[in-house]
């Protein structure tokens, strides 16, 4: 009689065992579990038999039995855990090379990104953010400036003037430097601004000229302000943008508003590039403002952040800034 | 370094295998007229040669070419170099070539070979005879010093610390000239405040000696004859431009520097007849104008081949007149680009000596000891500045040594006398670009170098920061814009009235800011929306771009206020178009609607802690009933929809539904700052009490607004949200009505909600909407 139910033991814990290698998933572990150890499953009927067996043989199929019972549920405890980890079935794994479900963002024009840039580095060493009209009066745009009517000097600026009845000093700022001017006029020392601002030129557009861009004006106005004072936020301002080792040059150059005056050039893979026009404030533009040239110096400089970009993001034509075409735009 | 830069570098006159030669015989081609045979020495050894050209004779130095040399060929349009090999020609060998200035790249002759001084060693490379490098300078406005050669080497001279060398203005004049037959006036003094001349004889007309054509051809300057030669020549050498007369055909022996009368002609050099008015200076003899001056000379008293006395002029001209006449005349001379910057009147003597001293040497030319100088009393630049000692050091913030000062200053050719607090300084004649100190410092800063210029941090602290707001909510809203995957666009500020009309509907005509001189003639105005560049911008994209479309642009428009200038404000102009997303593999591919534009404009204020209000509204830019305005505090600031196909259709899009949104970002920003109190941002207390949902589906009329469902649901107390989850007409709705799906959330902020409260609740809502706006229950 024992022999009979050892046997029957035996193929129980046979076909548990082959089943149970192929279960996937929670619901068929648990097909599984109350096929074997559920209220009617095989080997709970065994364990419900026992009592009907003779003495002798209730010990060795019990014994039996309930190892049985004790090695199913760790099995399916074991299992249960695989399936829940998901350490199983290839049937169930994703493709993970399939694209994710992104959220695109949009992209600041590189102008955009370019100015901000900057002038967080000005900003950073004291200087306030002013802004200025586009549309500017002869009298700040150059006369305030040191660039009087008719000199030479207005060469520098080809302007676009405004066509109007009743004005005819009414142009398209070639420059931020008028902001210099008005500034001063409204502001008692100190100053330090930076300014940005669109600037327009009368001048026919190709791969390295628009008649349309952004400037960037730097001036700082103070008792005791020096050449010197200049060249350290000048290299101050290259560290922030170009990083720690970069080359700096400074050479002898004119511009009305200025003296001495001086541009700066950065080494750019061995060669010198000019990236910014700047010089101590010349005493005639201190004087149109008021300020008293015995007491007060100042510096101040400009620079093309349009012309920075094409040197750090090497765009090679500057149209294509106000193309618009989102080939351009989504790559920066 | 020190100012000017140097722009390219050529050289010329420098060929390998190109020596001095000398022709020892000349005999006749056998089997060509026109060409000989011409034996030429160099050193040690002799070629035989075929040559055409007519301008040889025995014992004549040349330039001889050997068998390798690259020359240019004189025939080629684009100066094409080739090798020199031995050739034939007409049956006789020729083993080298004698070469005309063209062939050797530093001239346009081609007529003759170059005939070389008679001193001339032979065997010789040519680069030792010949050869020359041209520096070509970009140099800056305010130095016309250094449109002279003189100014360059002088500044090149202090770099390396060396003296310019002596400069000959020496000549021999005759005791028995003088120049009392010509009487010269200067009606006006402030149009010409030195006029400077002499009388020149016995001159024959030829052309100028090899070393002079040559560097003039250098600079890129046509030789002409001896005379004209030697005044370009003295230009580009001292700065100060020069002009000569032929003294027979000066009237009356008279030259008079006046206005010219209104209607008068003039024929200048150019052969052109000048219509000069009252604002214009001539030189006049005793009947008839005979120079424009400072600009170019007249054709009734040039300089001809048959000529044999000249006037030679150097005057110092009033720089802004000169620069209004050439402008008015269209007529730029290299006179008037020296004259303009206006340069000091002693320098004219200076170029009137070096050019007698030039003529008296290669002619044979007879003039007086003395030159004519009529000085005015009129002196436009200081001659002597005083300069501190302290002054370097307070503009540069460092101490250069006083000896270097003066060494350097004295090398420029200012002198110095030391004073107690400072120096008097001498300006020099050529400078007119020198008169307050911080010149001074710029000229010993440039000399010593910038590079030596210490960097300092500026002292002081910063200026107190005033209200950056207007910026930082600017650029806030364009980072959150581009966080909701749009494209920043900066668009040109111009356009015609013609283009902004077709997004600009007018009543009545605006007052357009006008450009005088527009860079495209096609767009003459200032933009007064920023709608139409979008517009273009998308239209320009849905040719090239598939994916979705989403720029916008924040910039300016410019609007006439009828004050002096005009306002530009700021607006933000987003436009929409093509699909929603980008095509993904599970994504929606539908394209585009009003609904996302809203999405946006709404996500755009939960940033800026504000929330919009959107009324239906009726404009013709959009399709009617798909565009709304956009409010806050009850005040329009924008408009959004979708663009009127008819407006579309101007624009050649490939998309055709494309959606605009406007926002004034001033009227934004005023408003903001109007009601601070409520754009700042409060905690609200949440509630930790457990809340529980409930769907409604609701079949209204078509015509009611979902908001105002909302509104009336949002009165009941225990309705924390509500999500629409569900809109949809057509099949299974009733025809003018729609489906509504919500999902109400009920909690209460004190105490464990009931489902039985939420029961009464959502009786109740139901019931009042019912009455309000006569809703069916979907089952």
């Amino acid at each position: 009689m024992s022999e009979k139910n050892i046997k029957e033991l035996d193929d129980i814990k046979q076909q548990a065992l082959l089943g149970l290698s192929s279960l996937g998933s929670v619901d068929q572990l648990e097909n599984w579990r109350v096929r074997y150890l559920g209220r009617k499953g095989d080997l709970t009927n065994v364990l419900r038999g026992i009592s009907n067996l003779p003495i002798d043989d209730r010990k060795i199929v019990g014994s039996k039995a309930n190892k049985l019972r004790i090695y199913l549920e760790e099995e399916y405890q074991v299992n249960l855990s695989k399936i829940k980890s998901g350490n199983l079935d290839i049937q169930d794994a994703i493709d993970i090379t399939l694209p994710g479900r992104k959220v695109k963002m949009g992209r600041l024009h590189p102008s955009t990104t370019m100015i901000r840039e900057i002038i967080q580095a000005f900003n950073e060493m004291g200087f306030q953010t002013v802004e200025g009209d586009e549309i500017e009066l002869e009298k700040y745009n150059f006369d305030m400036l040191n660039i009087p009517a008719d000199h030479p000097a207005r060469d520098q600026w080809d302007t676009i003037w405004i066509d109007s009845d009743q004005h005819d000093d009414l142009l398209l700022r070639t420059h931020t430097s008028p902001m210099q001017a008005r500034v001063m006029e409204k502001n008692d020392p100190q100053v330090r601004v930076i300014v940005p601002g669109k600037c327009y030129r009368y001048e026919a557009t190709d791969a390295t000229h628009e008649w349309h861009f952004n400037q960037i004006e730097g001036l700082a106005v103070d008792t005791n302000i020096t050449f010197a004072d200049l060249k350290g936020t000048l290299y101050e301002f290259v560290k922030k943008i170009f990083g720690p080792s970069r080359k700096v040059r400074f050479r002898c150059d004119f511009f009305p508003f200025v003296e001495p005056g001086v541009d700066m050039s950065i080494d750019w893979n061995g060669r010198w590039i000019e990236i910014m026009g700047a010089g101590m404030v010349h005493p005639k533009v201190l004087e149109a403002v008021g300020y008293d040239t015995e007491k007060y110096t100042g510096f101040a400089f400009g620079m093309g952040p349009e012309r920075i970009s094409m040197l750090q993001n090497e765009i090679t034509d500057i149209r294509h800034f106000y193309s618009n075409d989102l080939r351009f735009l989504s790559q920066f | 370094m020190a100012g000017n830069e140097v722009d390219s570098i050529e050289k010329i006159g420098i060929i390998d295998n190109v020596y001095s030669g000398q022709i020892i015989d000349i005999s006749k081609h056998p089997n060509a007229d026109r060409l000989s045979l011409v034996k030429v020495r160099l050193e040690n050894e002799e070629y035989e040669v075929v040559c055409g050209a007519k301008n040889i004779s025995l014992n004549d130095k040349i330039v001889f070419a050997k068998e390798g040399a690259i020359l240019t060929d004189p025939y080629s349009e684009d100066s094409k170099r080739v090798k020199l090999k031995k050739s034939k020609i007409r049956g006789v060998l020729s083993t080298g070539m004698i070469c005309s200035s063209k062939e050797l790249g530093i001239g346009d002759d081609h007529e003759g070979v170059v005939i070389l001084p008679k001193d001339t060693k032979i065997g010789i490379p040519i680069s030792e005879v010949l050869g020359d490098v041209v520096f070509d300078f970009e140099l800056t406005p305010n130095r016309p010093d250094c449109l002279g050669i003189l100014g360059i080497a002088r500044d090149l001279g202090a770099i390396i610390g060396k003296k310019l060398k002596k400069f000959d203005l020496s000549y021999n004049g005759s005791d028995k000239e003088n120049n009392s037959n010509l009487n010269i006036t200067i009606e006006d003094p402030d149009l010409c405040s030195r006029y400077t001349a002499t009388i020149i004889k016995n001159i024959k007309i030829e052309p100028s000696p090899e070393w002079l054509k040559s560097r003039l051809i250098a600079i890129g300057e046509r030789p002409v004859n001896n005379i004209v030669d030697v005044t370009n020549y003295v230009m580009f050498e001292t700065g100060q431009p020069l002009h000569a007369f032929d003294y027979e055909k000066i009237q009356g022996n008279k030259i008079n520097v006046r206005r010219a009368n209104n209607g008068e002609k003039l024929v200048t050099l150019d052969g052109k007849t000048r219509n000069l008015d009252n604002s214009m200076v001539v030189i006049s003899d005793s009947n008839r104008s005979i120079g424009l001056a400072g600009i170019m000379g007249g054709e009734n008293s040039e300089v001809s081949d048959d000529t044999t006395s000249i006037v030679l002029e150097a005057a110092t001209w009033n720089s802004t007149n000169n620069r209004q006449t050439a402008k008015k005349l269209d007529l730029n001379s290299q006179a008037t680009l020296r004259f303009e910057k206006g340069l000091k009147k002693g320098l004219c003597e200076i170029g009137l000596r070096r050019a007698i001293n030039l003529i008296m040497n290669i002619t044979n030319g007879v003039t007086s000891k003395n030159i004519l100088d009529i000085n005015t009393d009129i002196n436009v630049h200081p001659e002597k500045i005083f300069f501190h000692y302290e002054k370097i050091k307070k503009v540069l913030g460092f101490e250069i040594k006083e000896k270097v000062t003066e060494e350097t200053l004295e090398l420029l050719g200012f002198k110095l006398k030391r004073q107690k607090e400072g120096w008097d300084v001498e300006i020099p004649c050529w400078r007119p670009d020198i008169s307050i100190q911080e010149d001074l410092v710029e000229e010993v800063a440039r000399i010593v170098g910038y590079d030596d210029i210490p960097t300092t941090i500026l002292s002081g602290a910063p200026p107190s920061s005033k209200s950056q707001d207007f910026i930082q909510l600017r650029e806030k809203m364009s980072d959150v814009l581009i966080g909701l995957g749009m494209y920043e666009s900066i668009n040109y500020p111009t356009t015609s009235v013609e283009a902004e009309k077709r997004v600009l509907i007018n009543k009545e005509e605006p007052k357009y800011i006008k450009l005088k001189n527009p860079v495209n003639s096609e767009f003459p105005i200032m933009r007064r929306s920023l709608i139409e560049g979008v517009l273009e911008n998308i239209a320009n994209n849905s040719k090239v771009w598939k994916e979705p479309i989403k720029i916008f642009e924040l910039g300016k428009v410019f609007h006439d206020n009828g004050g002096r200038k005009p306002d530009e404000p700021y607006y933000i102009v987003g436009g929409f178009a093509g699909p929603r997303k980008e095509i993904n593999w599970d994504s929606d591919n539908s394209d585009v609607d009003f609904y996302d534009v809203k999405g946006v404009i709404e996500s755009l204020f939960e940033e800026i802690n504000l929330e919009p209000d959107f009324e239906v509204s009726d404009n013709p830019l959009f399709v009617p009933g798909i565009c709304a305005s956009i409010k806050i505090f009850n005040e329009t600031i924008g408009v959004l929809g979708q663009i009127n196909l008819n407006i579309v259709e101007k624009f050649n899009s490939e998309i055709e539904k494309i959606f605009i949104f406007e926002l004034s970002v001033e009227k934004l920003f005023d408003l903001i700052k109007k009601n601070k109190k409520y754009t700042i941002k409060k905690f609200n207390e949440f509630s930790r009490l457990p809340s529980s949902y409930r769907d409604l589906s609701l079949i209204i009329n078509s015509d009611i607004f979902v908001e105002d469902l909302i509104d009336q649901i949002s009165k009941n107390r225990l309705v924390k949200n509500i999500n629409i989850f569900d809109v949809f007409e057509g099949k299974g709705v009733p025809k003018n009505k729609k489906a509504i799906g919500l999902r109400l959330t009920y909690q209460s902020s004190n105490k464990t909600i009931t489902s039985d409260e939420i029961n009464k609740s959502e009786q109740k809502i139901v019931k009042e909407l019912k009455n309000k706006f006569d809703i069916d229950i979907r089952e």
